[in-house]
């Protein structure tokens, strides 16, 4: 199985350090060739058209107010007190 | 070595909670030097905590003053909470996990945060940003993981409880290594709130402990349905008819592979149990051999949306850039680790377009399969007994390949894809000390007839 590793990279957010990327590359098809193996069983014909039973979920409840804006603040790596500051999102 | 509540309430006819704490954190000191087992232990919080209890009047909590070891991605309000990650080094708490909250109000003392693999993604501990945890019975071997810090910090006297968290056999797998007693609930039994997620469909907080009546204390402590978290709930089974149990085991082609003494020992508990009157079947596994395979896709793929927020806009150890693009990937980049980053690449690969079906999609069909051929198993026995882990605790350094690794679970995945609870509980030691646990896997809500069943079991195994 051929692998984009670039386009994981892009989606994931996280890139290859330098010196490491030939590793990754023969772990990751590795380990994917190693998964794959599930299409080799057999009778699951009818349940991948079924919708499959979820995780059961309770009805969401309000329990209390969660954490007030200075606990949420808290770590912030960066603040005005109000808000999260972070690097330019759009360019002007 | 290991001490358990008793310990602690023989300690306080005499002693002041405070007394006892100076001196169990002078140990932790000491043998964290050696061991690795805590990253965070804040004396003045301990101690401050002992003077509390100590000055109490009116009832004792079931918990008083037991010190309880908490693995570092449960929630303590106002500590430390790394998940052995660099991207959260100097993160701390604003709220405590449901959990914890339980057990503050039995009068327990939280000691301090284990070290685990990091976000739990592992079966040694050796994935830790910080440090590998040693095993304190054998400390050239692992302790096993995620949760090895929990499981050394019981086997090593230095707290009678801890809590873990298992998603494939991390409560599991260490309790098997280091000679404890180590329950994953059902799924749903014991809220996730303030446990940082791995992968949300299979996590569940699970209690360690030197014994088998510390063990089912500490979970019902920390058991019941929280409406804080919306997957919770209280299954419940009925006591069983103990005179008449069968307890399914494993037919052996599927055992060819695992550590030829485990192998020989299994055997010899198969004729013990029926010796000692219980019926034993052959119960059909033939799905079990794609299990991993299917648990690594679905963990993965959940865990690559689960660790998303961890992007440095609010929280975490930001790598500033000057957009905010950038800013994400300097920071998931140097924040985590290796195995981290493998489990998000192949979740973000399971997930995307042009593979959901193959891979996600087809996990998913493989986990309701497996389900289904549990419930088919569960019409004729009332137990499953494995054994926890295919091996004895290795080396320090010694797996290299990541798929190897992946193998510890081979036993343990099973039960978590399925949602069922599975206690382990010590079995079988060598003359090196190193051991393995035996597993029972019981169906939904079947906790109390599971710590019944490993009360009888106790009795049977003769070489721990």
């Amino acid at each position: 199985m051929d692998v984009d590793i670039d386009r994981i990279i892009e989606l994931s957010r996280i890139r290859l350090e330098s010196g490491k990327e030939h590793v990754f590359e023969r772990q990751m098809k590795q380990i994917i060739a190693w998964v794959e193996e599930i299409d080799t069983i057999s009778g699951t014909g009818e349940l991948l058209e079924m919708e499959l039973p979820c995780t059961p979920l309770q009805e969401d409840r309000f329990v209390d107010n969660g954490l007030g804006t200075s606990e949420a603040l808290s770590n912030a790596p960066e603040s005005d007190g109000h808000f999260f500051i972070v690097s330019e999102v759009i360019k002007k | 070595m290991m001490k358990g509540i008793d310990h602690f309430r023989e300690l306080y006819k005499t002693r002041t909670v405070y007394d006892v704490m100076g001196e169990l954190l002078d140990t932790i000191q000491a043998e964290n030097k050696k061991l690795n087992i805590f990253i965070t232990v804040d004396r003045e919080k301990v101690l401050a905590r002992a003077r509390e209890l100590d000055n109490k009047t009116g009832a004792r909590g079931e918990l008083f003053g037991i010190p309880v070891a908490v693995k570092d991605n449960i929630a303590v309000k106002d500590v430390r909470l790394t998940c052995a990650s660099r991207v959260l080094d100097d993160y701390v708490s604003p709220y405590s996990a449901t959990v914890v909250d339980r057990l503050l109000a039995e009068d327990a003392i939280i000691i301090g945060k284990t070290n685990l693999d990091e976000f739990a993604m592992g079966s040694s501990t050796e994935y830790s940003a910080f440090f590998p945890t040693r095993n304190p019975l054998a400390p050239d071997y692992v302790p096993g993981g995620s949760s090895g810090g929990s499981a050394a910090a019981v086997a090593a006297g230095l707290a009678p409880l801890a809590l873990g968290s298992d998603t494939g056999g991390s409560v599991r797998q260490p309790g098997s290594f280091t000679g404890t007693v180590a329950l994953k609930p059902t799924y749903g039994n014991v809220s996730r709130y303030g446990l940082v997620a791995f992968a949300s469909s299979l996590d569940v907080i699970g209690p360690i402990a030197s014994n088998i009546e510390d063990a089912e204390m500490l979970y019902r402590v920390i058991a019941g349905q929280d409406p804080s978290d919306s997957t919770s709930a209280s299954h419940n089974r009925p006591t069983l008819n103990f005179d008449d149990c069968t307890i399914g085991v494993l037919d052996e082609k599927w055992l060819t592979s695992i550590n030829p003494v485990i192998l020989e020992e299994y055997r010899s508990l198969i004729k013990k149990l029926e010796s000692a009157g219980f019926n034993v079947q052959v119960v059909q596994t033939d799905l079990w051999q794609y299990a991993l395979n299917a648990y690594y896709i679905i963990t993965s793929s959940e865990a690559s949306s689960n660790l998303a927020r961890y992007d440095g806009v609010r929280y975490g150890a930001r790598q500033n850039e000057d957009n905010l693009v950038d800013t994400y990937f300097s920071t998931r980049t140097k924040g985590f680790g290796d195995e981290v980053k493998r489990r998000i690449f192949l979740g973000t690969f399971a997930l995307s377009a042009g593979y959901y079906d193959k891979y996600y999609k087809k996990a998913n069909v493989l986990r309701e399969m497996l389900k289904r051929e549990f419930r088919g198993n569960f019409q004729g026995v009332d137990f499953i007994l494995t054994p926890t882990a295919p091996e004895l605790p290795f080396k320090l350094g010694e797996k290299v390949n990541p798929i190897d690794m992946y193998m510890s679970d081979w036993f343990t995945a099973p039960a978590s894809l399925a949602g069922y609870p599975a206690i382990s509980i010590p079995w079988y030691r060598d003359e090196q000390n190193l051991t393995v646990g035996i597993q029972c896997i019981g169906q939904t809500g079947d906790e109390e007839n599971i710590f019944i069943l490993s009360k009888k079991l106790n009795k049977i195994i003769s070489h721990f």
